[in-house]
């Protein structure tokens, strides 16, 4: 009885060809013969190559559309999981931050407030006087006091006097203004920007020729005909940066400069 | 899908890649479908079963270690999402076929042959009939065509188990579809 449950059980394995030699040799010894298992043996080989086509599978019965949008419909299902940050792999940063932050904060808010306290920090190291006079320290910006630069303030009155002309721009309807001039007045302030750039000058007027290159490099750029839309960007750049105030304080400073340098040259006996 | 392809593919959605997952679902979103049917019958349920089993893959596709293949690892996460669901339901979930009702669905017999509808029903019947593991080992092994190695490996049971099940999951059906005309079935 043993023997025929043994057999039995292997019978379909043996009937897909899926036994080792000497497993189906010896279901083939048993049911040539055992009538009852020979018997079973053929009604399970009939069963198996009837019953199969009278199972349709049911992802048959769904229409080719609805395959088409599975995949789609399961990717909108994880996307929710992308922006929460769960994810199946993380980097070695992602891992750290993972121990780091508390769940309840987003990497991205952590991130972002890292990057701030490293460009306070940076800031206020470049801001601050050295600490000990006897240490040497080469300035990424040498800290001057200011500088009656001509070439500055050359500089500050031609950059003031075109930001006070796109600032004052007023766009007419239906006629295109010709910016050429403009343009050519950029380029060349783009040009010395880049020159006074690398010469010694304090941090404030560093940071000014710096912000307003980006807007002289945008009003260099601007279309030949009409281009109302970049101006606009451009004259809210400028009052976003507060740039025209900016630049009449950095005249001043030099204006003050050369005014001192004078006075000393005076007192020298000039 | 060959398996190293398959292999080189998971590496890639381990490493982010969408474009890679899409292709891993489109390889096996059918069968994930027809495994999970088999055991729920419902087609709701079983489209809920199998996009919520892709969605397991991709959360924990990282501790896929590749010990057995992704197609078992995969419906193995099948199985077990349907199991719970039937556990939920505490139904035998009966699948209701109303001839006259049911509009033919595309790939069945020609409309006017009811024979062969409804030899379909009863073995549909019969096999949603059996006691859920042999009903799962059936569905897995004979109508899928897993291997009896994957079978085991999906249920947790050993080879000899799904042996055992399959043949008297089998031998059941046929006795409750003994009365249909031996040259029609059996």
């Amino acid at each position: 009885m043993l023997m025929h449950t043994e057999i039995k059980i292997q019978m379909y394995d043996y009937l897909k060809g899926e036994l080792t030699g000497g497993e189906a040799a010896k279901v083939r010894r048993h049911v040539d013969s055992c009538r009852e298992c020979a018997s079973e043996l053929s009604e399970l080989e009939n069963f198996i190559e009837r019953s199969a086509s009278f199972f349709m599978n049911p992802s048959e019965e769904r229409p080719s559309a609805y395959w088409e949008n599975f995949a789609t419909e399961v990717e909108r299902k994880i996307q929710p999981l992308d922006q929460t940050g769960k994810r199946y792999s993380r980097t070695l940063l992602e891992d750290i931050l993972f121990f780091l932050i508390p769940k309840r904060i987003s990497p991205y808010a952590f991130s972002a407030a890292m990057a701030l306290l490293v460009a306070a920090l940076t800031f206020w190291k470049l801001a601050s006087p050295p600490l000990h006079k006897e240490v040497k320290q080469i300035p990424a910006v040498q800290v001057i006091s200011p500088n009656p630069d001509e070439r500055v303030g050359q500089y500050l009155r031609k950059s003031r006097a075109l930001l006070v002309g796109i600032s004052n721009f007023k766009a007419e309807r239906g006629q295109p203004r010709d910016m050429s001039a403009e343009r050519k007045i950029s380029r060349q302030l783009v040009h010395e920007a880049r020159y006074l750039k690398h010469q010694p000058m304090d941090l404030r007027s560093a940071e000014l020729i710096g912000d307003m290159e980006k807007i002289l490099i945008k009003l260099a750029n601007l279309r030949e005909k009409n281009d109302v839309p970049d101006v606009e960007l451009i004259r809210s750049g400028i009052h976003q940066d507060n740039l025209l105030f900016k630049i009449r304080m950095a005249e001043a400073r030099y204006d003050t400069g050369r005014y001192i340098a004078l006075e000393q040259d005076i007192l020298k006996g000039y | 899908m060959p398996a190293a392809d398959e292999q080189q593919m998971i590496q890639h959605v381990k490493d982010g890649n969408r474009e890679a997952f899409r292709i891993l679902v489109e390889r096996h979103m059918k069968q994930a479908y027809n495994i999970a049917f088999g055991f729920v019958n419902n087609h709701d349920d079983a489209q809920d079963i199998a996009q919520e089993s892709f969605v397991r893959v991709y959360q924990s596709i990282g501790e896929f270690r590749g010990d057995s293949g992704f197609g078992t690892w995969l419906y193995r996460i099948v199985a077990n999402l349907s199991l719970n669901r039937l556990r939920k339901k505490k139904s035998s979930s009966f699948r209701e076929i109303t001839l006259a009702d049911d509009p033919p669905a595309p790939g069945l017999p020609p409309a006017g042959d009811l024979h062969q509808q409804d030899v379909r029903m009863h073995v549909e019947r019969a096999l949603h009939e059996l006691p859920t593991l042999q009903r799962a080992v059936v569905i897995l092994r004979h109508l899928n065509g897993l291997s009896t190695r994957q079978v085991s490996v999906i249920l947790r049971c050993s080879e000899g188990t799904v042996k055992t099940h399959l043949h008297r999951g089998l031998k059941k059906m046929r006795s409750k579809l003994s009365f249909i005309k031996e040259d029609v079935l059996c």
